[in-house]
């Protein structure tokens, strides 16, 4: 069946056809919830709510543009919304830099570890890396879906960046001396 | 290799194209809560009720008003209906969530088929890489044991593929699971039929009168109406059926205050084939006499005008509500045939036949609309109530007046399915 007829009968609230679309996209938005949520309930979590959001919004999809497209931008804002209810408190740092490099043999480093460092950011600094590093939101942008300055979201993004490094850095330095 | 890198592309590279299965819960999670949202989102019974109860009031009244247009006091017939179609039971059958216990993506994907059913159980989450042509299968901890995840748990991603389209799909797996005795069995009955009896309410939109223009601004009753018949229904899908049958329909009505009296021209009722020469109907209750037939001036009484007919109707019946009780919309027309046809005088002290009229056709249609409550006895009988409301065309030929004919019935039987 063609992802056009699934998403069809999902708008006339066919169960088993969004078993089918959630069988065949869970494994892409899942990834997209854990990096943005500290935990992995709480991922799971989102991207529980990320679904349940796509399937009673699935009727205003309107086969203009990518569908998973569509899907991960619902699973983004779903996490930006617990995220907005917290109600995080504003951490503005001046003085950051533009770039930042880091030293590291990628054979010694896995996707779970980098996976891991990213959770583990503030609540703030990890919103902001995601949407800007890993899913090309514009600092404009960030700062609408945040509610917050442009400036503020340069200064999260400039502190993550140093955060991450430094865990990094330090995880092959233990790895060097043996100690992991 | 330690080399110098721009700390985002090393993200960038590494969560690229990253697929993680989340585990069964989540799915669980998600059917439980589409199941639950779904019954929410269908209308409650109150409601749905009470959209019924409002449309049997909307013609209800519009029947009224036109009535009261014209002067009219409906007369209320006695007399029982019934019929309506089956009904399925599908929607009973509760909307179990799925049990993705097995999933594509978490299916003999490496070579290692032992090792990752062990994973499976222990509930771990199974990640999925596809650098190059390869699919990487692990979870957490494997992962921290293998930092370079290249060994045995990578298959080539044509394998891979392979495998997921030859795994049974959520589709069949649902189709295999067996269902419940009761469901089948109700779910197999397309056919029922049963006797339809109706009273019937027979009156015009406008005023107006088909046998006499002078009588056009009196006042009309329907008068003792009924329909009987059988009537026969297939369920064509899980909310849509189509019934037909056969009905005889004996509708009349009266034409009140009418003064009859005796002139010298045959002419007096335009549209009535008579043999009674010589009697003119005219508006009024004045003549006082009180002679047993019309062979004397000046009698008062009313014209009374009945018709039968044979009713072959085609409606569509969509369900609304399917439950114990069950509440569908109907909608379709009706060919009627005529089959007798006779105008009577109707004074205190007798009833005189005057003939027939002749602006009839024998060939006419209804258009119908109404709204059918049905109560599930069993599972082959079920007993319905359908107030429907038939709109008559064609009726008349040549000068009718503006009589613009319908009729309110209450059907209502017993149905058996099969």
């Amino acid at each position: 069946m063609s992802l056009k007829k699934l998403i069809l009968k999902c708008k006339k609230g066919d169960l088993i056809a969004q078993s089918e679309v959630y069988h065949l996209f869970a494994g892409k938005l899942f990834p997209i919830c854990l990096k943005y949520s500290r935990t992995h309930q709480e991922a799971e979590d989102n991207l529980q709510e990320a679904f349940i959001t796509i399937f009673r919004k699935i009727g205003q999809f309107q086969h203009k543009g990518s569908f998973e497209g569509w899907m991960k931008r619902i699973a983004i804002n779903t996490v930006l919304q617990t995220y907005r209810q917290k109600n995080v408190l504003n951490l503005v740092e001046e003085n950051y830099p533009e770039e930042v490099e880091v030293e590291v043999d990628e054979n010694e480093i896995s996707l779970e570890y980098l996976l891991k460092i990213i959770r583990e950011l503030p609540e703030r600094y990890r919103m902001v890396f995601n949407l800007y590093v890993l899913d090309g939101y514009s600092h404009k942008e960030i700062s609408t879906l945040l509610g917050i300055a442009e400036g503020t979201s340069k200064s999260n993004l400039s502190r993550a960046r140093l955060i991450l490094k430094d865990k990094i850095e330090l995880s092959q330095q233990k790895k060097k001396a043996g100690l992991f | 290799m330690i080399e110098k890198k721009n700390i985002d592309r090393v993200f960038q590279e590494n969560l690229k194209d990253l697929e993680i299965q989340p585990r069964k819960r989540v799915w669980n999670g998600i059917a439980q809560d589409l199941a639950n949202s779904s019954d929410s989102r269908s209308m409650p019974l109150w409601r749905r009720f009470g959209v019924a109860a409002s449309l049997s009031l909307l013609f209800a009244s519009a029947a009224f008003f036109y009535l009261n247009s014209i002067d009219q006091t409906p007369v209320v017939n006695q007399q029982v209906s019934q019929e309506q179609p089956a009904q399925e039971i599908n929607a009973e059958q509760p909307r179990t969530p799925i049990d993705p216990q097995v999933t594509k993506a978490d299916v003999a994907l490496a070579n290692n088929q032992e090792k990752v059913e062990e994973l499976r159980k222990a509930g771990e989450p199974i990640f999925v890489k596809k650098p190059a042509n390869q699919v990487i299968v692990t979870t957490n901890s494997i992962a921290s044991v293998y930092t370079n995840i290249d060994d045995k748990y990578v298959v080539d991603e044509d394998v891979f593929l392979e495998e997921m389209s030859a795994t049974e799909s959520i589709t069949d797996r649902i189709a295999s699971i067996p269902t419940k005795e009761k469901e089948i069995e109700f779910t197999d009955k397309k056919w029922s039929v049963g006797p339809t009896v109706a009273p019937v309410f027979y009156n015009s939109l406008q005023s107006g009168s088909p046998l006499n223009s002078e009588l056009s601004d009196n006042s009309k009753t329907s008068d003792n109406s009924l329909s009987v018949g059988v009537r026969v229904n297939y369920q064509l899908s899980q909310k849509l059926f189509i019934q037909s049958g056969i009905n005889r329909v004996d509708l009349a009505y009266n034409t009140n205050d009418v003064n009859a009296f005796i002139t010298s021209s045959k002419n007096g009722y335009n549209n009535i084939n008579t043999s009674k020469p010589g009697v003119y109907l005219t508006p009024g209750q004045n003549a006082t006499s009180s002679v047993k037939d019309l062979n004397r001036p000046g009698v008062s009484g009313d014209i009374n005008q009945f018709m039968q007919y044979y009713e072959l109707p085609i409606e569509m019946k969509y369900s609304l509500y399917d439950r114990k009780l069950g509440l569908n919309l109907v909608g379709g027309f009706s060919t009627m045939i005529l089959s007798d046809n006779s105008v009577s005088f109707v004074s205190n002290d007798g009833i005189t036949d005057l003939g027939g009229a002749n602006n009839l056709n024998s060939l006419n249609f209804s258009g119908n609309v109404g709204v059918d409550l049905d109560y599930k006895i069993s599972k082959s009988w079920y007993l319905n109530v359908a107030p429907m409301f038939k709109y008559q065309f064609n009726t008349y030929s040549g000068n009718s007046g503006d009589f613009r004919p319908y009729y309110f019935g209450l059907y209502s039987g017993l149905n058996y399915k099969f």
